[in-house]
């Protein structure tokens, strides 16, 4: 049925039409002859090309290297009009000189802007201090000050804490900014379980006695609790105010977020409702997240941004004294080569100790330019409990090769571990490693992943060896007293000691709690801490006042002024 | 097949004379066969009205159907990924227990095949869904992005015909050998130069403040777009530029070995018997023949410059749509990226149709194979391109 239907359906087409397509199988005559036909009995739109191009006058094709020329020509031409009306309005109104403006380069961007949820010190960067304003402030010694709360009280037994608020503290939307709100800021953050919500350890409840004061009260003594208030922990938010908290922000502090586009740029504008004496110099502060390291140099360099912090000395210490500063701040930021210290090989201490005597933490450092400090352990010079433990590990190539003899490798049975880093780490620091674990006889499998990679194989499943990181929380020894925490190290001495440290109501007492236990899990060989990253920052010197201390996670943008 | 009345077969015959758009398809068979003559009358008015409805309609069913399996390939082959939006949301300080609230926040502890269809139906309502990781409406964000990529993308491919184009011409009709020689050899090593450090290259002669004549903005888009015209178009001229050359030495080199094919026909030889130097008969007759070949290249070049202008848009710290699929990618913010790549295809698609609209007004050998299948476009070149050498010669018989 089909086939008696279609047929002849389609017959009369292919026989009868005149200007069908038929397969190719004659000659250029054949085709030709085709085509005449085909035009003649189409006629008009063929016709009329063929008549149109008849009448075209001669030169309608010129010299090809003529066109590639006036092409060049005017795609030159365009540019450099638009480079000249480009230049020419760039004199009339200057914006990098103005006083009411600056654009500062960062490497790290945030994706969103809520706090609550959203880890990453970029977004400490951006937004404490500028934007929300945490219960006390930290000054560049790393150390709790006031800040919403002008004093507080702590009670005998370190469970009580009495705040008592600034006055007039008001939002930038005009709502005023009191006691309730703190409470409710750090009860929310508790029952939804926020970011740094563990940083009021022994947390047992919060509430507001009158509109200055607040009262938090704890199951024991926690002696970082001043600290951790300083950062996420410490936040007040507008209790009343309703806002989509990922694109918007609505704090205290003297900025405002104007705009914000994620791995781009933000755009912070100057709070005129602002109530303290952190008050904004500069009325726009714009800052612009580089992925490139060239392109940010390029962009200091040219004068597009006016400070630049996060990039490699060397791709900046060439403008060092030309019109730019270029200093190493101190920072709490641990680069840390991590061992699984619950998987085989790496429960062997001998094995953990061969790994720390082979690698030349001083070699990794002069091979980035010299500004970064020896670490031997995890407490960084900033942080209370700070105690020099560079000298526990010296390099020692045939102190590694002993100990990894004495765990029963040898050069024909060479002790093999895999090596996981995210690719937000250059290859240079592990690819020198590689080299030095190589000369002690340690082979290494690299994997360098994406960093969602490395969150779910390293962080959360702990399918890795040894990996490489970038710790720059201050404040965090709690993560070697955490045996599910990704390192896998569990001492019971460490842990004691430093539940001693944290209930002990005595700072100096707590700090030296603190430095004995760190020194156990640098003796216990728990990780390699190759250096303390010291951030690099580069400004142009009409910028006064740029904070490069500990900048990658606070930066106090109303500090910062233009002359 | 013979138990069946005429229902299934309809498809199959649809498709077969695709060419011949039939609204009055039910119309009786028997009328159809009785009468053949009036029925090819018929078709040939429908195939002069209505040549490009069916056509176009039949190429979205096609895109639909893809879309379809592409949206279904594209999910399951992001969730293969290692991690989530949630693990990248609470980073290296995140306990199990907060990776797992945000899990359930974010609706990813639901089972793959109602993500899948929530998204879907999303879609099909005409929303593609909210950044998990920015909080921002996804079409809003890739129209921003798009208002950089696009422009550099359509510089870029003006660069690279303006370059691709002549050259390759030259590299067919220049008389001198070493000439011929040097321009393929240029479009090899132009053509292979990293994307990176051609534009490296660029900054250090062009760059503002960092290159030798310092004109053109090394870095950067203009933070209000292209409300500073003139500014947003200074700060594309590099990247556009890193592109185009690439991709021009590339066309450089399709042009010339689609214009030497053309050479070994006898339309040139045609061409020239009609009185055309070789040089003439390349440039009129050949290119017009290559020109299809040349225009596919191109709308692939350009669809293609889409998601391969990410280290360009990298190096110029442009704010992209290739460098937001990547970092989405990246964030394993999959809602975003599945719309994303969703929108792309479509772009694709629209890239597809202007392709075959240029074939189409580029050779009027087209014009009546419109609706016949791609297998009968062989037959139609053929037939046609003797139209094209004879429409060249008699144009050259005038001006003579």
């Amino acid at each position: 049925m089909t086939h008696t239907n279609n047929t002849p359906a389609q017959d009369p087409q292919s026989t009868q039409d005149p200007q069908p397509i038929q397969p190719f199988e004659g000659t250029d005559h054949n085709a030709s002859q085709e085509a005449s036909t085909a035009a003649a009995s189409d006629g008009a739109s063929l016709d009329a090309s063929l008549a149109s191009k008849a009448k075209k006058p001669h030169g309608g094709n010129g010299r090809p290297w003529l066109w590639a020329l006036l092409a060049v020509i005017v795609i030159v031409a365009v540019i450099v009009a638009a480079v000249v009306t480009n230049s020419s309005k760039k004199t009339g109104t200057s914006p990098a000189n103005t006083a009411n403006d600056i654009t500062l380069g960062m490497v790290l961007s945030p994706t969103n802007l809520d706090i609550r949820t959203q880890s990453g010190s970029a977004l400490d960067q951006l937004l404490i201090g500028n934007v929300y304003e945490p219960l006390l402030s930290r000054d560049s010694d790393n150390k709790a000050q006031p800040g919403l709360a002008k004093s507080w009280d702590v009670s005998s037994d370190g469970t009580v804490y009495t705040f008592h608020l600034n006055d007039g503290i008001a939002f930038s939307n005009g709502d005023a900014l009191t006691a309730d709100d703190v409470a409710w800021s750090i009860s929310e953050l508790e029952s939804n379980q926020y970011k740094d919500y563990d940083a009021i350890a022994g947390y047992k409840s919060v509430e507001a006695t009158d509109d200055d004061t607040v009262v938090l009260t704890l199951d024991a003594p926690y002696s970082q609790l001043l600290w951790n208030l300083t950062g996420r922990a410490g936040l007040v938010f507008d209790k009343d105010a309703n806002y989509d908290a990922k694109t918007q922000a609505i704090g205290s502090g003297p900025y405002l977020v104007d705009s914000f586009t994620a791995n781009d740029s933000a755009r912070l504008v100057a709070n005129p409702k602002y109530w303290g004496a952190n008050k904004a110099q500069i009325n726009t502060v714009t800052i612009k997240y580089y992925a490139d390291s060239n392109a940010a140099v390029n962009a200091i360099s040219s004068g597009d941004i006016q400070t630049l912090s996060g990039v490699d000395y060397d791709s900046v210490k060439q403008l060092n004294g030309k019109g730019y500063s270029v200093q190493a701040g101190d920072d709490t930021d641990k680069m840390v080569l991590a061992f699984n210290n619950a998987k085989s090989p790496l429960t062997d201490i001998r094995v953990r100790q061969a790994i720390r005597y082979a690698i030349d933490e001083d070699s990794i450092i002069a091979a980035r330019g010299g500004v970064d400090k020896a670490l031997g352990g995890p407490i960084p010079d900033l942080d209370p409990g700070y105690e020099d433990l560079t000298s526990l590990y010296p390099h020692d190539t045939d102190k590694a090769k002993q100990l990894l003899a004495e765990a029963g490798y040898s050069e024909s049975n060479p002790l093999k571990l895999t090596f996981t880093y995210a690719n937000i780490y250059s290859t240079e620091i592990g690819d020198q490693l590689t080299s030095q674990l190589a000369d002690a006889g340690i082979q290494l499998t690299v994997n360098r992943v994406e960093f969602s990679a490395w969150l779910s194989d390293v962080y959360t499943n702990h399918d890795y060896d040894l990996s490489l990181v970038d710790h720059n929380e201050s404040h965090d020894f709690a993560s070697w007293t955490n045996p599910d925490y990704y390192f896998g190290y569990n001492s019971a001495t460490v842990q004691s000691l430093y539940k001693q440290a944290i209930a002990s109501t005595d700072e100096t007492q707590a700090d030296s709690l603190l430095a004995q236990a760190a020194k156990q899990v640098s003796q216990d060989a728990a990780a390699d801490w190759l250096f303390n990253f010291r951030v690099v920052s580069v400004w142009n010197d009409s910028v006064k006042n740029f904070p490069v201390n500990m900048n990658q996670t606070y930066l106090p943008l109303w500090q910062i002024s233009l002359a | 097949m013979t138990g069946q009345p005429a229902q299934p077969a309809q498809p199959a015959q649809m498709a077969r004379r695709a060419d011949v758009a039939e609204p009055q398809s039910a119309e009786p068979r028997s009328a159809r066969a009785q009468s053949p003559q009036a029925q090819t009358r018929r078709a040939r008015a429908h195939t002069r009205a209505h040549v490009r409805v069916p056509y176009v309609v039949r190429r979205l069913a096609a895109f639909i159907v893809a879309a379809l399996v592409q949206s279904a390939v594209i999910f399951a082959f992001l969730r293969m990924l290692p991690g989530d939006a949630a693990m990248v949301l609470g980073g290296t300080t995140a306990t199990p227990e907060q990776t797992a609230r945000l899990r359930a926040q974010m609706g990813l502890d639901r089972p793959y095949p109602v993500q899948y269809l929530s998204w879907l139906s999303d879609v099909l309502h005409g929303n593609l869904g909210v950044s998990q990781l920015s909080g921002k409406a996804v079409g809003t964000q890739v129209g921003v992005r798009m208002e950089v990529t696009l422009p550099l993308a359509v510089l870029g491919l003006a660069v690279a015909l303006a370059i691709g184009i002549p050259l390759g011409v030259l590299a067919v009709t220049a008389r001198s050998a070493k000439l011929r020689r040097a321009l393929q050899v240029c479009a090899i090593v132009a053509g292979s130069i990293p994307a990176l450090w051609g534009g490296l290259l660029l900054v250090l002669i062009f760059g503002k403040g960092v290159g030798l004549l310092g004109v053109l903005p090394s870095q950067g888009f203009p933070s209000g777009g292209w409300r500073a015209p003139g500014r947003a178009l200074a700060s594309l001229a590099l990247p556009a530029l890193s592109i185009g050359i690439i991709t021009g030495a590339q066309l450089l080199r399709y042009v010339r070995s689609a214009l030497v094919d053309v050479c070994d026909t006898d339309y040139i030889a045609q061409a020239m018997v009609a009185g055309m130097t070789r040089a003439q008969a390349v440039r009129r007759v050949g290119l017009r023949l290559a020109a299809p070949q040349i225009v596919s290249v191109a709308g692939i070049a350009f669809a293609s410059m889409m998601t391969g202008v990410v280290v360009v848009e990298n190096l110029f710290a442009l704010p992209g749509f290739a460098t937001l699929l990547m970092n989405d990618l990246k964030g394993r913010d999959f809602l975003a990226v599945q719309s994303e790549l969703l929108l792309l295809s479509l772009l694709f698609l629209v890239m597809g149709l202007v392709v075959d609209m240029l074939h189409h007004a580029l050779d009027p050998r087209l014009k009546d194979a419109a609706g016949v299948g791609a297998d009968a476009d062989g037959g139609a070149a053929t037939v046609a391109s003797a139209a094209v050498v004879s429409s060249a010669a008699t144009s050259e018989g005038d001006e003579a």
